[in-house]
């Protein structure tokens, strides 16, 4: 019956127009995209920490990948070849960002990144978590708390100071000694 | 306790002077810096920095990782870079590029690719092949009808008593995607497609919306671009449809796959075309 047919269902629609193509890009994208997006983002997001940049260098990172897909093959995985890519692409972003040089790039980007980049041994990428919870642990308690108080827990720098029982502007003072702090833990890669 | 450690994190005058001295600008611009990666927006560039400083800024960027919920990708963001991936792909073979270069898709090619907004995209561009006509031009306010009188065929979708009254009912076949909505005129439907990019739109019911999961477009209830659509898309195309025998049934574009199932169409009660 013509009102049987009408309900054909999306997914059997979908079968009976795809034609068994031997031609797979659209695996590899999967591949290359479905897996890969969330560790890729979380990686760039933290090393400029915020949306709209992470956003813009995820999709230039993707976009990349895709036109170069064929230089993937020697990779030993998808994965670290498209770590890779967005290594790259942050150091260009860093470069006008910064306006260091380059070895001072080095030290940035080894940062959180371990193992060589050679081809063979994938590089082992610690989850930004996991770096962050190592660097607190080292940190002084003034120091770990105001970081919790302004990135864990995401609070004003108002909500920081009555929390701590100090003034604003010491809370100002206090972050910035921090996460300097910080930044050269993160460097000796404690 | 009073260790040369804790001494090291009290702010005292000394912190002012010598060759490590810091500065309030210092304190005021990092404090800037982190201020806008709260807010999730692009920082202003630190100017020429030290190494240390950089890596002061590096400690901020990843620590606001850390803010929970803060590294994920939206789900926006997500379905919008796989459409602009689907589209890089199919610029690669020439065929497929210079149909983009003219503004229309493949819905071969789409389909072939197998994700899901790209697989929603095709069954759209099944509906889009009737109206390239209406999608080139600039958004407007006016509402089409998908297919004209004598140029489809007639098919019935559901039961008139499977919709209740402000319900809405989306259905499939070959060549069209749509919605019923059981309205307090009569039924009427609507096609399920984004006017945007033909992506499949989903029924809000909470918002009385449809919602595009490909660049957010929204559409309300009567197909006309709603409150939280990035662009005012061009109203939805209007789908006829009729009650009859206690059917309703959509006029649609004749299926290359069958002949003469156009069902009679001389009494069209509750037909509605506004």
């Amino acid at each position: 019956m013509t009102l049987r047919k009408a309900r054909i269902t999306e997914n059997n629609q979908m079968r009976a127009d795809k034609p068994p193509e031997p031609e797979r890009d659209s695996d590899r994208l999967q591949r290359l995209y479905e897996d890969n997006l969330h560790v890729i983002y979380r990686f760039i997001y933290s090393k400029v920490g915020n949306r709209e940049e992470a956003e813009d260098l995820t999709s230039q990172v993707f976009i990349k990948a895709v036109r170069t897909i064929d230089s993937a093959r020697g990779a030993a995985s998808i994965q670290s070849w498209l770590f890779q890519v967005a290594r790259t692409t942050i150091a260009d972003h860093w470069r006008s960002f910064y306006q260091l040089r380059a070895h001072s790039l080095d030290d940035l980007l080894e940062a959180g990144w371990e193992g060589p980049a050679e081809s063979g041994a994938p590089p082992r990428i610690e989850p930004p978590n996991d770096r962050v919870n190592r660097i607190l642990e080292r940190l002084p308690d003034h120091y770990r708390d105001v970081l919790i108080c302004r990135f864990l827990q995401n609070l004003s720098i108002k909500e920081t100071a009555l929390r701590m029982g100090l003034s604003e502007a010491n809370v100002k003072v206090l972050q910035f000694r921090a996460l300097k702090k910080a930044g050269r833990l993160d460097l000796e890669g404690l | 306790m009073g260790s040369h450690d804790d001494e090291d994190n009290l702010i005292s005058p000394e912190d002012a002077k010598g060759p490590n001295a810091e500065t309030v600008e210092q304190y005021l611009r990092l404090h800037d810096h982190i201020e806008r990666l709260r807010e999730d927006k692009t920082p202003q560039k630190p100017g020429k920095v030290t190494s240390e400083e950089a890596r002061t800024y590096q400690a901020a960027a990843l620590f606001r990782a850390a803010t929970p919920g803060a590294a994920e990708p939206s789900p926006a963001f997500a379905s919008s870079l796989r459409t602009r991936l689907e589209h890089e792909i199919g610029a690669s073979s020439p065929a497929r590029a210079l149909r983009a270069a003219r503004g229309g898709v493949s819905r071969r090619g789409l389909l072939a690719g197998g994700l899901g907004a790209a697989a929603a995209a095709a069954v759209g561009v099944a509906v889009g092949s009737t109206i390239t006509h209406e999608s080139a031009k600039p958004p407007g306010s006016w509402q089409t009808t998908l297919i004209g009188d004598g140029a489809g065929m007639w098919l019935a979708v559901a039961t008139v008593g499977e919709i209740p009254l402000g319900g809405v009912k989306r259905f499939a076949t070959d060549a069209v995607v749509g919605f019923v909505r059981h309205t307090s005129s009569g039924f009427e439907a609507l096609s399920g497609a984004c006017t945007h990019m033909g992506c499949l739109l989903s029924w809000n019911a909470g918002a009385r919306t449809f919602d595009c999961p490909c660049h957010g477009g929204r559409f309300n209830e009567n197909g006309k671009a709603a409150p939280g659509s990035p662009v005012a898309y061009s109203p939805l195309p209007l789908i006829k449809a009729k009650v009859e025998a206690g059917t309703v049934w959509v006029y649609i574009a004749k299926s290359p796959m069958e002949d003469a199932t156009t069902t009679p169409s001389n009494n069209p009660n509750g037909y509605r075309n506004p």
